[in-house]
């Protein structure tokens, strides 16, 4: 069976043109196939019409009943395929991060299980992330710690809280007032990764290096716009259709990364 | 009160998936508090904290399943938990955290703003309405829908003009956009040379043979069979090349049409020779003379569209023809009462072009869509002499699904045809791709398997479709091959094939009397 590639993710595309690419199957769902590369990272298949563009994802035309623990195809139209590459400006020290206001009333509405506490003020019986822009050092650590690996899900909820904050700092990384933070935070993930799954730290890895999911990249991009309150709502249901909480997790994330550059700029 | 758990070693199971089995698992009666967690190390403090097992050993890559509760339902749930983990998850059963699903165009449009193309496939008369909304909402259309008049397509037309944007039907089946099948369409190498046709089957033709000559398509837009219609004036024709003369991936531009009115063809055939790429024009059946001017390129058939946009990509201006021809010798064991050509068509367009081809070659057919020149089919279930039919047209087809998706009322046809003493030639098409049936020649094979070669007409088929489609051209070719089906490399072939087949009968019989 030929399947037809609709898009590729640009570092999907890099690794696909390389020569004596090495790929293992790391693991197969229904709507998604991972493949393990020598250097750890993932090449995922996905099934077109259920996810969006990821960087390392080749996205594709399956039959409805495709089931890819089951089946196997052929990649068909590698050479010619579209490839996704978002447009992500870093921001300017002037430029605050808007609709804060729309994305937690968004955030709010929506009922999701976490075991976060997704909003200040939210579940106590949840484990509440405390992260903060002038927490020294040690404390950042081990606020950290409580997250990595944290929860319920393939992702779990913790790791989904840090990717939407490193998201949210990433556009103002190089603003002085950030810049410091960010770059703890970073360094910090980055050495615990090992505490959580292969998947999961995949994406925190490839978030670390500001690579993220199209609808995020799309919402990121809309916070330094003047947009509608239809287009910022629209962007963020879009990011809180990834998964099962994972989505609402990283938004969740992502307002606490945009607290922490309200308190900084 | 116990406390139950197992890890499952590097399994991995969606968010969804785990969600389920544990909204599951915790609603058993005597469960006092189930948790479904990868073995993290948090989540494994996390489970000694709440009571759940506080020596589990597992790593970041096993899940595990724990629950506490009554003995037995400790157990139940267990063994709940590992059946849920081999079953596959159902389609829509994401519980409570599914979006609201999309019901409108408005709805889509808010969701995803970004969308600019709106698919529509609903009753006629509701295609008008939700193709002006989608305009209203700056999409581009493809309308699947029929039976939408010429009024209400010149009314969303003339919208779509005025807000720049494309629509590509009514009774559009066929599109490929950024390297996408729409509707009956195949899996082409993408490439620069874009396709604007009024006919699904035509398109498919050209595309499809654009990619065996190793080139791609660019972009493939249809408009629909009423679009070159005078009262339509080629609206969308002329916006579609337009579109791709501006399009800087396409370097060649091809048209596909039934004969146009002649003021329509006019207007298209300025717009292509000012446009500044060379166009390649096949108005079936036209005038070669008629057509060709500066920069436009008139093709013969479809094959030749292909052929000759792929030499203009080349740098050449004409393309090779094929020499490949029916010799006496293939005929020597079919009887000299054995005249007839009968065509068996699911494309209309390869019906179209056939008739067109035997005509040129002397042999004026009955069809129930005849071309100029030939006869209206006398009665539609009965074929009388050189008879062509497309069994995709509306007299088969009402209240039926069409012959690329289900052949079995076409199967039927040939099994009457290759029946009939006076069949010297059985000509049909085997159309590929998406929305086309899963194996088109399996079951025609069956039927064949019915007529020892000796006593049966000579087979000649051709196949539209390429290797990346899902039947896999080369596959089909050689179950027909090995069934003794003459496979001509495109339907103007198979044509021609099958004249000459009934030009040897025809001399035959006249030596013999």
């Amino acid at each position: 069976m030929h399947l037809p590639i609709v898009s590729i993710g640009y570092l999907a595309a890099q690794r696909l043109t390389q020569t004596g690419l090495q790929l293992k199957i790391h693991s197969r769902f229904q709507h998604a196939m991972n493949f393990i590369m020598e250097d750890g990272h993932l090449l995922t298949l996905l099934d077109a019409s259920r996810y969006p563009n990821l960087p390392d994802a080749v996205r594709l035309q399956l039959p409805p009943s495709w089931d890819w623990r089951e089946m196997s195809g052929k990649l068909a139209g590698l050479d010619s395929a579209d490839i996704w590459q978002p447009e992500l400006r870093l921001a300017q020290a002037a430029e605050k991060p808007l609709h804060y206001a729309t994305l937690a009333d968004e955030l709010g509405k929506q009922l999701m299980e976490s075991d976060l506490m997704l909003l200040p003020g939210g579940d106590s019986s949840k484990r509440q992330p405390l992260i903060s822009l002038h927490d020294p050092l040690d404390q950042l650590t081990f606020q950290v710690a409580r997250l990595v690996g944290f929860g319920r899900g393939l992702t779990p909820d913790g790791d989904d809280y840090l990717l939407g904050y490193l998201a949210a700092l990433w556009r103002w990384q190089e603003v002085v007032a950030i810049a410091g933070h960010a770059r703890q935070i970073r360094q910090i993930i980055a050495g615990q990764l090992v505490w959580t799954n292969d998947i999961s730290a995949h994406y925190l890895r490839r978030a670390l290096h500001g690579h993220f999911s199209e609808p995020l990249c799309d919402l990121l991009a809309l916070l330094t716009l003047p947009a509608s309150h239809a287009q910022i709502s629209a962007a963020t249901q879009n990011v809180m259709q990834c998964g099962a909480s994972s989505g609402a997790d990283c938004l969740a994330g992502l307002l606490h990364g945009m607290r922490t550059l309200q308190t900084a700029l | 009160m116990s406390v139950m758990y197992q890890v499952f070693s590097n399994m991995y199971q969606d968010s969804v998936s785990l969600m389920q089995i544990s909204a599951k698992i915790n609603k058993l009666p005597g469960i006092e508090q189930a948790s479904v967690v990868m073995g993290t190390q948090t989540n494994l403090a996390q489970l000694a904290d709440v009571g759940l097992g506080d020596d589990v050993k597992a790593g970041p890559n096993d899940l595990i399943i724990a629950v506490m509760g009554e003995d037995a339902a400790c157990n139940d749930a267990m063994t709940l938990a590992r059946e849920l983990l081999n079953t596959k998850p159902k389609e829509t059963s994401n519980d409570d955290i599914t979006a609201p699903k999309l019901v409108s165009l408005d709805m889509a449009w808010e969701r995803h703003p970004k969308i600019n193309l709106a698919l529509i496939s609903v009753p006629g008369d509701y295609a008008a309405a939700e193709a002006l909304k989608a305009l209203q909402l700056d999409m581009n259309v493809m309308l699947f829908s029929d039976n939408v008049s010429l009024a209400q397509e010149k009314q969303i037309k003339t919208l779509a003009r005025t807000k720049n944007r494309l629509v590509m039907g009514p009774d559009c089946g066929t599109a490929i956009i950024n390297g996408l099948p729409l509707g009956f369409a195949n899996v082409v190498n993408r490439g620069a040379i874009g396709v604007v046709g009024a006919s699904g089957t035509g398109v498919q033709e050209v595309t499809c043979r654009v990619d065996h000559l190793g080139a791609g398509i660019s972009q493939a837009l249809g408009t629909g069979g009423h679009d070159l219609h005078e009262e339509i004036g080629g609206i969308s024709m002329l916006y579609g090349l337009q579109m791709l003369a501006e399009d800087p991936q396409t370097q060649v531009i091809v048209l596909i049409s039934k004969p146009p009115a002649q003021g329509v063809a006019e207007r298209i055939l300025e717009q292509a020779r000012a446009c500044g790429k060379p166009v390649v024009v096949d108005f079936l059946g036209a005038n070669a003379a008629d057509i060709s001017r500066e920069r436009v390129f008139a093709a013969t058939t479809l094959a030749h569209a292909a052929d000759l946009a792929v030499a203009l990509l080349d740098g050449k201006t004409s393309a090779a023809a094929s020499v490949e021809n029916i010799s006496a010798a293939q005929c020597r064991d079919l009887p000299t009462t054995r005249q007839d050509i009968r065509g068996v068509f699911a494309g209309g367009t390869f019906c179209f072009e056939s008739q067109l081809i035997c005509q040129r070659q002397g042999f004026v057919a009955a069809s129930n869509t005849p071309v100029s020149g030939n006869q209206k089919l006398a009665d539609l279930w009965c074929s009388s002499g050189h008879t062509l039919i497309d069994m995709g047209d509306d007299d088969f087809t009402r209240g039926k699904p069409h012959p690329m998706i289900d052949p079995t009322l076409r199967n039927q046809r040939i099994a009457a045809e290759l029946s009939d003493p006076k069949t010297a030639v059985l000509l049909f098409d085997l159309v590929l791709g998406y929305g086309a049936a899963a194996e088109p020649a399996a079951e025609l094979l069956e039927i064949l398997a019915q007529y020892p070669r000796e006593n049966r007409p000579l087979l000649v088929a051709h196949v539209c479709g390429t290797e990346a489609d899902p039947q896999q051209r080369s596959r089909q070719i050689q179950a027909l091959r090995s069934a003794g089906v003459l496979v001509a490399e495109c339907n103007a072939q198979a044509a021609l094939w099958a004249s000459q087949i009934a030009r040897i009968q025809a001399a035959k019989k006249e030596t013999h009397s």
